[in-house]
């Protein structure tokens, strides 16, 4: 039984059908960070933790409202009905509890998780993505799911999107795309010109102006490659970690139903800073609803 | 004369592995004015990922690597030149710097392993050396300081370089009073030696609230990593010794590995990010090698947590950059 009023954390470790990444590992890896992040403080933290550059403060009280719910239905990556699955699956969590985390997985879970929390909340939800590609080549003519045409799913349920961080060589044929559709686009490049944190926070309440509540998709993969080495894409350029973090923050703020975090390939990285990335970035977003904040 | 001479030099990469292949010297033996590495295999009192029992290992196998540059023959005669800093460093024989392997722990009995580390930190420190002590975990600098503080004749200040305050007090439910998170609380509350001053530098992301809170009721002098890189690594380490050597003759230092951020340094305990780039850290090992060192220890260095060898190899180089003036002639 899930309160309304908690976050719920479920792992979704679908990979690539085509290509698989190691992403079925990311929500073990992610869930492992936070155990050492938890390891480390809990002992000596006593209900408080400060962040030491904003003199930021987090009260927490003895019953911090997150459970976690396990892992999706293994059977679903097997069975042909894997969008049913996700659907479902968001849509049970999405109608009990008040934000929803998935750990993927790949990129492609997106779409699907969306439209079931759209329907089970009745809302209009706009997607804010971060990643550093477009994901807007043509659906599968099967109908499988496909990381590269994740975006083009989400946009179907969406009431309005935005991909920002897209950097690296693209298809050109998905930048025509992009300005056909109704999604706003915005390459890393610009982003940074015109400011990481104040640009997301803006595009945030752009979205929000046309829907009630907001998925945010963290493509670990809009980060550098050199600092999180874990994922498909190797390209330069991205996100630093402190920047990410940044833009994570920025965001907490805003009306949230739900968050994924995608791409995370622990094999890819033996060191373990990319799930280690990943978690605080999470951290960071929810902090604010987990603890009592006072600046 | 026989195929071979035991005088012969051996390679780097043969022989037992001290750092930078220094000599190894018994604690009884140490000569007065040297540099004197001690490995402390101990992780017990850390909550986080185990593995910096393996550290002294690490950081001196990594730092055969500059063994190998040093035996080259031109460095031989000439030394070598670290060109951003053009920094000298010429290794011989009799280049002041010996290791004295590891020092005596006792892995499931904390107590008696805390006296035992105080009471070989004051012989090796008592012998008129400056010891460098290879981590461990945090928790090690507490005996080690107390060891060298007796010894010393004048009181030694307390230099904490790292991501953590430290701070916890009293018995923690699972934990006890002796562990890693209360390392520095520990040192303040000692009374016989007493610690005159001590200085965090490079603090940045999650503390303890209760540490923050003590820490600034107490008007404790915390140097963020943030406002060290606003106001100039070197700037920073220099506001940092003034403090510490206040009301001190001597300073121990006790570099954290996990004071730089976790994409440089991944290899601690918990990497997290926003702290010192792998160069910032150099930048401030320089700052700080004309300094009035009474001791070092270099912490939480976890092997075991990164297959490349990039942690223990910053580890090392950090060390020999704090050291270069004192071991060149």
């Amino acid at each position: 039984m899930i309160s309304p009023s908690v976050i719920a954390v479920t792992g979704v470790p679908l990979d690539a059908a085509e290509e698989p990444r190691g992403t079925w590992d990311g929500p073990r890896a992610i869930r492992e960070a936070s155990v050492t992040f938890v390891t480390r403080y809990l002992p000596s933290m006593r209900g408080a933790l400060v962040e030491v550059e904003s003199e930021r403060r987090l009260e927490f009280t003895d019953e911090v409202p997150l459970v976690d719910v396990g892992n999706i239905d293994p059977r679903a990556s097997a069975s042909d009905r894997v969008e049913e699955c996700l659907r479902d699956h968001a849509f049970q969590l999405a109608g009990r509890a008040s934000l929803t985390m998935f750990l993927g997985g790949t990129r492609a879970i997106t779409g699907p998780l969306l439209r079931g929390i759209a329907q089970a909340t009745g809302k209009r939800i706009a997607l804010l993505r971060l990643s550093s590609t477009m994901d807007l080549r043509d659906e599968r003519a099967d109908g499988r799911l496909c990381p590269g045409s994740s975006f083009l799913v989400a946009l179907r349920g969406s009431a309005g999107a935005a991909c920002l961080g897209v950097h690296g060589l693209l298809p050109a044929a998905e930048w025509l795309k992009a300005r056909s559709q109704s999604a706003r686009v915005l390459p890393l490049p610009e982003w940074r010109r015109l400011g990481l944190r104040e640009t997301a926070q803006r595009v945030a309440e752009e979205l929000l102006s046309e829907s009630d509540q907001l998925y945010l998709s963290l493509d670990i993969r809009v980060t550098d490659a050199t600092f999180a080495p874990a994922r498909d894409r190797v390209v330069v350029g991205g996100l630093t970690p402190v920047e990410f973090l940044d833009v994570c923050d920025g965001l907490a703020g805003f009306p949230l139903v739900a968050i994924d975090m995608v791409e995370v390939a622990p094999s890819q990285d033996s060191t373990g800073r990319t799930e280690h990335l990943a978690f605080q970035a999470l951290l960071a977003l929810v902090a604010p609803r987990l603890a009592h904040c006072q600046a | 004369m026989g195929a071979f001479d035991p005088k012969d030099p051996l390679p780097v990469f043969a022989g037992i592995p001290t750092y930078l292949r220094a000599r190894s010297v018994e604690i009884n033996q140490i000569p007065a004015g040297h540099v004197v590495v001690a490995g402390v295999t101990w992780d017990h009192t850390s909550p986080g990922i185990n593995g910096a029992r393996f550290g002294p290992k690490a950081i001196r196998d990594s730092s055969s690597y500059l063994g190998y540059h040093l035996q080259a023959a031109a460095a031989i005669t000439t030394g070598l030149l670290e060109v951003g800093t053009l920094q000298p460093l010429r290794l011989t024989v009799d280049s002041p710097i010996a290791d004295c392997g590891d020092l005596r722990v006792y892995p499931n009995d904390t107590r008696r392993t805390i006296a035992a580390l105080e009471e070989q930190a004051r012989l090796i420190a008592g012998r008129g050396a400056t010891p460098v002590f290879l981590g461990g975990d945090r928790f090690i600098s507490y005996p080690l300081w107390r060891g060298v503080a007796t010894a010393r004749a004048g009181p030694v200040a307390f230099l904490q370089i790292s991501a953590d305050l430290c701070l916890a007090h009293g018995e923690d439910r699972l934990w006890g009073r002796f562990w890693q998170g209360a390392t520095n609380r520990c040192i303040l509350d000692s009374d016989d030696p007493a610690c005159p001053a001590m200085v965090w530098l490079g603090t940045s992301g999650f503390v303890p609230a209760a540490d923050w809170d003590f820490a600034c009721a107490r008007k404790l002098p915390i140097i963020t990593a943030r406002k060290a890189r606003a106001e100039g690594i070197a700037a920073a380490a220099q506001g940092a010794l003034t403090l510490a050597l206040a009301n001190a003759s001597h300073v121990y230092v006790s570099l954290d590995v996990g004071v730089v951020d976790g994409v440089y340094a991944p290899g601690t305990d918990c990497p997290h990010f926003g702290g010192f780039s792998n160069l910032e850290l150099l930048e401030l090992m320089d700052a700080l090698a004309a300094a009035p060192v009474a001791a070092i220890d270099i912490v939480n260095v976890v092997p075991t947590v990164e297959m490349s060898i990039t942690t223990q190899r910053l580890a090392a180089v950090a060390l020999l950059r704090l050291l270069a003036g004192r071991l060149t002639a």
